[in-house]
């Protein structure tokens, strides 16, 4: 039982975590649930699909920056940059695509946003086949189509 | 640096997030990115040349970039930034009622809008400014940056050339461009409130400077310079607060298709050319309509820029 300002949430393999709230509330997902029903407040917030080592990643982003909201003094913008990059770079692809669903579910926007630049500079320089591979997608175009495209914009190659 | 994609095994299926969160992904990869990224599938192609795709990366780039978001924005193509100003070009989508005159259709023009590290700026060109000399190149004349854009299609590729006006000019009515006869950049300019303009000449062939180089005023040189002497040809308006110009006044439309020494302007209702070194003012009967208030959309054929090559040299005036 989480004692008065603490939530606690509970991974889809049954791992609790006891958070403040205002660490909790960082995901609008978790703030709606909290504002509309007063149980959730008191009981245990099950996070679906989420699994606990995920969560505590989640709970490790999501503390850093509310604290940096509270007090800007203690963690300035300049902490928090350095603590996005250290934060992404340990990442490990797997981690990053259950980070990208997880964020994405729980309504956590800065996270989310973080990930999405992560991701995007993964693939930025990337050949369209290496795209296809990373997306699993069919290459659906005719050689001559392909041409057609590249022509267009020749700029891009 | 380029992060690594690993090569070995992708455990989780990526095809699997949602289009929304692959759409954010990609907003957040550089132009050439996106363009290469066409030909990855139909669907790709498909959501990467949609408008809303455009104007939702234009905006959350700025957004990013920098506080200002532009209006409407309907991208097709970027240019890269050029180093010196910090300022990427950004192509949009041509409005079929602005068309250029006579181009080749896949280099159509017609709108830019530049973005630098100071905010976004509007370097909306009609079409009535855009021109193209040595054999292709793309110019437009800009207000926000009070100078010129040059693009070079088949040399330049991706880059553009930001060109100063001649020092002193005013921009009542944007510059008219041409070829010299010597092969160099020629741009009359008005050099007065009263009607008159200023020909410069560019000191080197355009194609000589760098396509990341801002070329400064200094490049210019003057070779003939006209005045007119038209005393209330302006006035400030004062409900607009804004300079207004009568039809007195005499407004440059461009030069001579095929003499670059002769100016064509009209004043009211009338054409004239003026040929700058022999002096002289010729009226052309013109019996198209003018409209009094349209001080920049008059084009008539006879100022269709060059395009592709240029033309022989002429034999008299009009």
């Amino acid at each position: 039982m989480a004692s008065k300002g603490n939530l606690t949430l509970k991974s889809c393999n049954g791992k609790e975590f006891i958070v403040e709230e205002k660490v909790a509330v960082m995901s609008t997902t978790i703030k709606n649930m909290v504002d509309v029903d007063d149980s959730f407040a008191q009981g245990v917030i099950p996070i679906i699909g989420v699994d606990g080592k995920i969560l505590a990643k989640l709970i490790e982003y999501c503390k850093e920056h509310a604290e940096a909201d509270e007090d800007e003094e203690v963690k300035s913008e300049e902490y928090l940059k350095k603590f996005d990059e250290k934060f992404v770079d340990e990442l490990n692809l797997n981690d990053l695509y259950d980070l990208l669903k997880a964020s994405n579910y729980l309504e956590i926007t800065k996270l989310l946003n973080l990930l999405c630049q992560k991701v995007a500079s993964m693939i930025k320089g990337k050949k369209p086949e290496e795209i296809r591979r990373i997306f699993n997608i069919k290459n659906d175009f005719t050689p001559e189509e392909e041409e057609e495209i590249n022509r267009q914009n020749p700029w891009a190659f | 640096m380029e992060a690594p994609w690993p090569t070995k095994v992708i455990a989780k299926d990526w095809s699997n997030l949602p289009e929304e969160m692959i759409n954010q992904i990609l907003f957040r990869c550089p132009y050439k990115s996106i363009f290469r990224f066409k030909c990855v599938s139909k669907t790709w192609n498909r959501n990467l040349s949609d408008p809303l795709f455009g104007k939702a990366y234009v905006s959350l780039r700025t957004e990013i970039e920098s506080p200002v978001v532009p209006p409407h924005l309907h991208v097709l193509g970027f240019f890269r930034c050029i180093k010196s100003l910090s300022v990427p070009i950004v192509r949009l989508e041509d409005e079929p009622s602005v068309r250029p005159l006579g181009r080749p259709r896949s280099w159509e023009l017609s709108k830019l809008v530049a973005v630098d590290k100071f905010g976004v700026f509007d370097a909306m060109v009609s079409n009535n400014n855009t021109t193209s000399v040595e054999g292709g190149t793309f110019l437009w004349f800009s207000s926000d940056i009070d100078g010129l854009i040059a693009y070079d299609p088949k040399g330049a590729r991706d880059r553009v050339q930001m060109i100063q006006l001649p020092s002193l000019s005013i921009t009542n009515c944007p510059p008219s461009l041409c070829q010299s006869r010597k092969g160099f950049l020629q741009c009359a300019v008005d050099v007065d409130q009263i009607g008159g303009f200023g020909m410069y000449t560019l000191a080197r062939t355009l194609a000589s400077y760098g396509y990341d180089e801002v070329i400064l005023d200094k490049e210019w040189s003057l070779t003939y310079s006209v005045r007119f002497n038209i005393p209330d040809a302006i006035w400030i308006d004062p409900t607009y607060n804004r300079v207004k110009i009568s039809d007195k006044c005499v407004i440059r439309i461009g030069f001579h298709l095929l003499n670059p020494l002769i100016v064509i302007f009209r004043m009211g209702n009338n054409i004239y050319t003026c040929d700058v070194e022999n002096g002289g003012l010729n009226l052309i009967p013109y019996k198209g309509y003018i409209f009094p208030n349209d001080l920049f959309s008059v084009l008539l054929p006879c100022v269709l820029p060059y395009w592709p090559t240029s033309p022989q040299r002429p034999k008299g005036i009009l």
